[in-house]
């Protein structure tokens, strides 16, 4: 098959090593729970470890511009084989990061996922014990995490405080912070609850307005100011509904479009999606190549290409970065990536919030 | 990132046309992609320091002053990753400009030349430097080596973070085993 020219690879992938969580969060979005987005549909095989090793040696091979591998679940540390399948990523030249929730990340674990090459993205969503175990669902978890986070400092280890903004946890992120500095966290990644799945019935009781998200920003910047903290918001926060420029120390993230900054999703059987957010399997890499999916799949080619008709009188120095927002979280709320980012029609256009229908 | 059995000097050798790191327990084959290889032989039989790093980007820019420059590395992934530091030339240059900011992937990719080109230019257009010096650095090869930087992330400095362990500790968020875990 001949490579699209203007259509470069992409760097990065995340691989859902497991289904299972110890933690029942309740903010998650995961696609495979919730039975009306059908994901059951896609069961098959799980990946054994041999699996995973051939799976990414083919698509390195297939993807030469492949440089980041992510780690999630579920849970990544209730994978049996972790530190193997680490020390095969690294050993290929790959960076790596595993997204936990932490509390399985004991010293002794802590300290073998180190010495393969690890990097670690861990959520603290609040420095009130009672607020983390609500949000997560796992009583004793605070404890649990920020006492595997205490043992960074002497290992040497580096990892990224994830903060989940809630209706519930937002105000407590000036002091969350400062703990994640504490316990040694290299950076801070602002994630405003995205809507989908499981957490869409809970919209109204967390989902955060834009005056709670535009004090968290307002606090990233003072910090960055006074401490050097770095922040980055990873779930688009939609310029329509809170202005960006206030805030220049913070890094916003976009949506990117099924393009060389994607992030395609592997999920524990093979299946493709366009990325961790989104419920569309595209194929499996087990019968099919990610190139084929890439470069010619329908889906993603709408995917990129289709701007949702609410943001067609917008500015477009924004539109053009913006594109509607999660259009993954436009799939999952209304069945369409093709519509805006929920978020925007609950707080740009004061619409209810939105059910799957 | 050294680990207590870890060497902490190596000697370059020269072996079959090429470049070694001798750490006395592993040979790992030395790359520069800033000094061609003649440039790079005259440091065969010398000893060196060697630092440990996680894989991380660097920046190609000037020789501060009193800073060891580093002019070749091991590559990351292999573990662990050693940088070599040669010796200071005996007499350091004394055009010395500071660069120490992350860059982004698509200047480290560039040509040597070339993201010393792009560099400049940046650092033109942000007014680090002047038109005519400029000029004048772009003359000026031998001082171009490697700086490890930080990558955009790095944690807050000890100092501010230890107070922030000690507010936490007082308005009893940590407990004193935490505590004492990460100061």
């Amino acid at each position: 098959m001949t490579r699209s020219l203007d259509q470069p690879l992409p760097r990065t992938f995340v691989l859902e090593l497991t289904r299972s969580c110890n933690h029942r969060c309740t903010h998650c979005y995961t696609v495979w729970d919730p039975p009306e987005l059908g994901y059951d549909r896609h069961d098959g095989k799980t990946l054994s470890l041999a699996a995973w090793k051939k799976l990414i040696k083919r698509l390195h091979e297939e993807v030469p511009t492949l440089e980041n591998i992510a780690l999630s679940g579920g849970e990544p540390l209730l994978f049996d084989d972790l530190n193997d399948l680490v020390r095969f990523i690294v050993g290929r030249g790959l960076s790596l990061v595993i997204i936990t929730n932490g509390t399985l990340l004991t010293r002794a674990r802590l300290r073998e996922l180190l010495a393969v090459g690890a990097y670690f993205e861990v959520p603290l969503l609040s420095h009130r014990p009672e607020i983390h175990d609500e949000l997560t669902g796992k009583p004793g978890s605070w404890a649990a995490v920020v006492d595997n986070l205490a043992n960074m400092i002497g290992l040497d280890g580096g990892w990224v405080c994830v903060f989940v903004a809630t209706r519930k946890n937002y105000k407590d992120l000036p002091d969350t912070a400062r703990l994640a500095i504490a316990l040694g966290a290299e950076g801070l990644m602002y994630n405003r609850m995205n809507l989908g799945a499981g957490n869409i019935q809970r919209a109204k009781q967390l989902l955060p307005t834009p005056k709670m998200i535009r004090w968290n920003l307002r606090t990233l910047e003072r910090l960055k100011d006074e401490v050097g903290l770095q922040s980055a918001a990873s779930v688009v926060i939609e310029p329509c509904v809170v202005d960006i420029n206030e805030f220049p120390n913070v890094h916003f993230g976009w949506c990117p479009l099924a393009g060389e900054n994607s992030y395609f999703t592997i999920d524990p059987c093979g299946n493709v999606r366009i990325c961790n957010h989104s419920p569309e399997v595209l194929g499996n890499l087990k019968d099919t190549k990610f190139t084929k999916i890439y470069l010619e799949h329908p889906y993603v080619k709408r995917f990129r290409e289709e701007l949702p008709e609410e943001c067609r009188d917008c500015p477009p120095e924004w539109r053009n970065i913006c594109r509607g927002g999660c259009k993954a979280a436009g799939e999952q709320c209304w069945g369409n990536p093709e519509k805006v980012d929920p978020f925007v029609t609950r707080y740009r256009n004061r619409n209810t919030v939105p059910h799957r229908v | 990132m050294r680990r207590e059995k870890d060497p902490t000097h190596g000697k370059i050798i020269e072996e079959n046309g090429q470049l070694f790191l001798d750490t006395g327990t592993e040979k790992l084959e030395l790359s520069s992609e800033l000094l061609e290889f003649g440039d790079l032989k005259k440091f065969a039989g010398k000893k060196v320091e060697l630092i440990y790093s996680s894989p991380q980007k660097f920046i190609i820019g000037f020789r501060p002053p009193r800073m060891k420059p580093i002019l070749c590395y091991v590559a990351p992934p292999f573990r662990p990753p050693y940088i070599c530091y040669l010796p200071l030339p005996r007499r350091p240059p004394q055009t010395c400009y500071i660069v120490a900011r992350p860059v982004g992937p698509e200047l480290i990719q560039e040509t040597v030349e070339q993201a010393r080109k792009d560099l400049l230019d940046q650092l033109v257009e942000q007014k680090f430097i002047t038109t005519a010096q400029y000029k004048q650095i772009l003359k000026i090869k031998d001082i171009l080596c490697y700086y490890p930087v930080q990558d955009q992330l790095q944690r807050v400095q000890d100092k501010v973070r230890i107070e922030m362990a000690d507010q936490l500790l007082e308005q009893g968020i940590i407990s004193r085993t935490v505590y004492d875990k990460i100061t």
